[in-house]
């Protein structure tokens, strides 16, 4: 992921450096005058630590960040540095008891690689590899479909407010560990020291077939999300409002996402370095933490315009006092 | 005699006003400004963070400020989530009080918006904040929202009253430990103190978290905040109120430095003033944060003993504050 972003964004950054944790942080315009902004989008995804070996070959796992086990059966997943192909296995409907409807626990879950015993199966695949789901991304009308788009679609927009250049001096941080407590974000937040920042994550997006169904946070396809709370952070106010206001003058379509549940990035950088404002800039993402997630193209424009109208209206007006 | 009898009424009229202003945690600006004009003309200077922390600070001549007082400002509330179509409010909680506690009770929304939480259990279910609603009265959709959209936040409408000695309110972890910071900055004239008015305790600790990621210099930290002495309570040691502040040793977040304890006790037992020892599971998260930040804080945390802490509603005892204040002031200049 590192090595993609690098190739893509080296001849748009001044300077950029990978931390000891792993963290990317590329940095531009940072003579220019204004306050200094912190643009972080993770780079990690959810997934799989494999942990065991059985003595039959089956591979056992432990949940990298969170996963729900209810949809992990039967899917593809590639293993380790050498990408194995393999595929979760459960326990066949068959077998269970008549009643027993229960969700697998990750526990009785298993990657199976087609290996016959544990000697076939560790010389591809070690205890301490690292599993991805094996999805193909796809472009479906004006649907993305992909894995991981929580966060790579962060990625993307951190990327685009880097290439297009914004008027301001910007840290963005490509960041480590996002899924596994906001870790990677915290060592990035206290490096960089920024005036403010600006998280853009995937968030969730549960606009079902029913529509009187509370919970559903947000909706596809009606533009940027903003975050009056959720259970990492209480976002800048100020900043808050400035995005509100911005968008309400640029005619931009937001929505607010109407839970409180989830965290991110901002849960790590606003209490760093004695406290930063900071705000969430979310895309309403179907299926997220699965193995294939849906994103309005749509949406993803608007919140590039939305984004950069900001860091404009912060450049020639200052940070909201 | 007629010295007590003013300074507790003066306590009492400090922790009203302090009760009249919410705090729902993230939504502190206006009890902030109530602290600021109380802060008047009794420190050097205060500053707003981020978080909105407020930070009060009296220097010494040579500069800087090493010890600090803290006390939480945020009080458990609820935020609206969405508004149905028939005008009613869905809400989640900002802080840990649970639903059963909250089902029935009034709420206040800036601006002077009432409403009720209304809601029932399902038979042999269990209630959560989902299934409650909060009725401002509408009765559409425009008009709910005009009153409280998206985002905002309500706290519990609840007057503090005073019954003899006894102070009956909520958040009273925030307001009586706000009221012993004011009061020790009034009576103490020592330099040299900081007193941190700590926003987003019930979300985690997060003002005394990211004041701690600050690097102010603090070496060494003396809390306010509320003792369970409730019947039943989680607390090992049994406490009561009206017996004096507690020392906190131990507890969810924090072992106190027992030096620090130490030294507290034996200048309460040089006034003549009773403590009480307290170790417990729960109490604030935030001390924990602060005693790690980078190179350690010697801490520890004054309990005010006070029954129903998990509640809406607590209740105290106006001489334990005002204990705590005299032990404080003594800690303040030099103890």
């Amino acid at each position: 992921m590192r090595d993609v972003l690098t190739e893509a964004l080296a001849g748009y950054w001044d300077e950029a450096r990978t931390d000891a944790m792993g963290n990317l942080i590329a940095s531009r315009g940072l003579d220019r005058p204004g306050p200094k902004a912190l643009v972080a989008a993770h780079m990690d995804e959810v997934g799989f630590l494999i942990d065991d070996i059985d003595e039959k070959g089956f591979l056992r796992f432990k949940a990298l960040g969170g996963l729900d086990p209810r949809v992990l059966p039967s899917k593809r997943v590639i293993c380790g540095s050498g990408r194995v192909p393999g595929v979760i296995g459960a326990i066949p409907h068959h077998l269970l008891d008549k009643d027993d409807d229960r969700a697998p626990a990750v526990e009785d879950l298993y990657i199976d690689i087609g290996a016959r015993t544990r000697d076939e199966a560790t010389k591809l695949v070690r205890a301490g590899d690292a599993a991805t789901f094996d999805t193909a991304f796809a472009v479906y009308g004006p649907l993305i479909k992909g894995k991981a788009l929580d966060d790579r679609a962060g990625c993307y927009i951190a990327a685009r407010l880097m290439m297009g250049d914004v008027p301001l001096p910007v840290h963005y941080a490509f960041t480590v560990q996002e899924e596994v407590g906001l870790r990677g974000a915290k060592v990035a937040a206290n490096r960089t020291r920024p005036d403010f920042a600006v998280v853009l994550e995937a968030t969730t997006c549960a606009d079902r077939p029913d529509p009187a169904s509370p919970g559903h946070s947000t909706y596809m396809g009606k533009g940027p999300v903003l975050t009056f709370q959720d259970a990492s952070s209480v976002p800048s106010r100020k900043l808050l409002d400035l995005l509100v206001a911005t968008a309400e003058r640029e005619g931009i379509p937001y929505q607010w996402k109407e839970t409180t549940f989830g965290g991110n990035d901002a849960g790590s950088i606003h209490k760093a370095s004695g406290g930063i404002p900071t705000v969430s800039v979310s895309l309403p993402c179907r299926y997220i933490h699965s193995p294939c997630s849906f994103l309005y193209w749509s949406d993803i424009e608007k919140t590039v315009q939305l984004v950069t109208a900001f860091f404009a209206r912060i450049s020639k007006e200052g940070l909201p006092a | 005699m007629t010295d007590n009898v003013n300074t507790t009424d003066r306590l009492f009229q400090l922790i009203e006003s302090l009760s009249s202003v919410d705090a729902v945690s993230g939504d502190e600006g206006r009890f902030r400004s109530l602290l600021v004009e109380r802060l008047s003309g009794l420190v050097d200077s205060v500053e707003e963070d981020p978080l909105g922390n407020l930070i009060a600070v009296r220097r010494t001549s040579g500069g800087g400020a090493a010890r600090l007082l803290f006390a939480c400002t945020d009080e458990p509330g609820l935020v609206v989530t969405h508004v149905d179509a028939s005008g009613s409010l869905r809400v989640a909680p900002v802080g840990d009080l649970p639903a059963e506690l909250a089902l029935g009770a009034g709420v206040r929304f800036p601006g002077e918006v009432r409403g009720v939480i209304a809601g029932s259990r399902e038979q042999g279910g269990s209630l959560d904040f989902a299934s409650l609603r909060v009725d401002v009265g509408a009765s559409n959709k425009e008009e709910a929202e005009r009153l409280a959209p998206v985002g905002t936040r309500a706290a519990y409408d609840v007057p503090l009253a005073r019954q003899g000695d006894s102070v009956l309110g909520k958040a009273l972890d925030s307001k009586l430990g706000c009221a012993v910071l004011l009061e020790v900055l009034r009576r103490s004239k020592a330099e040299g103190i900081c007193a941190l008015f700590a926003a987003q305790e019930r979300l985690g600790g997060r003002g005394l978290a990211a004041f701690a990621s600050g690097g102010r210099g603090v070496a060494e930290a003396v809390g306010v905040s509320l003792a369970d002495a409730s019947p039943g309570s989680t607390s090992s040691t049994a406490i009561s109120i009206g017996r004096g502040p507690a020392l906190v040793v131990q507890d969810g977040s924090h072992v106190a430095d027992p030096g620090l304890i130490s030294r507290l006790e034996g200048a309460a037992g040089g006034a003549g003033i009773a403590v009480q020892r307290y170790v417990s599971k729960d109490g604030l998260k935030g001390p924990g944060h602060l005693q790690r930040a980078p190179g350690g804080i010697s801490l520890a945390v004054l309990g005010i003993p006070a029954r129903n802490v998990a509640g809406i509603s607590q209740v105290a005892r106006l001489a334990d504050v005002a204990a705590a204040a005299e032990l404080l002031v003594r800690w303040a200049d030099g103890a």
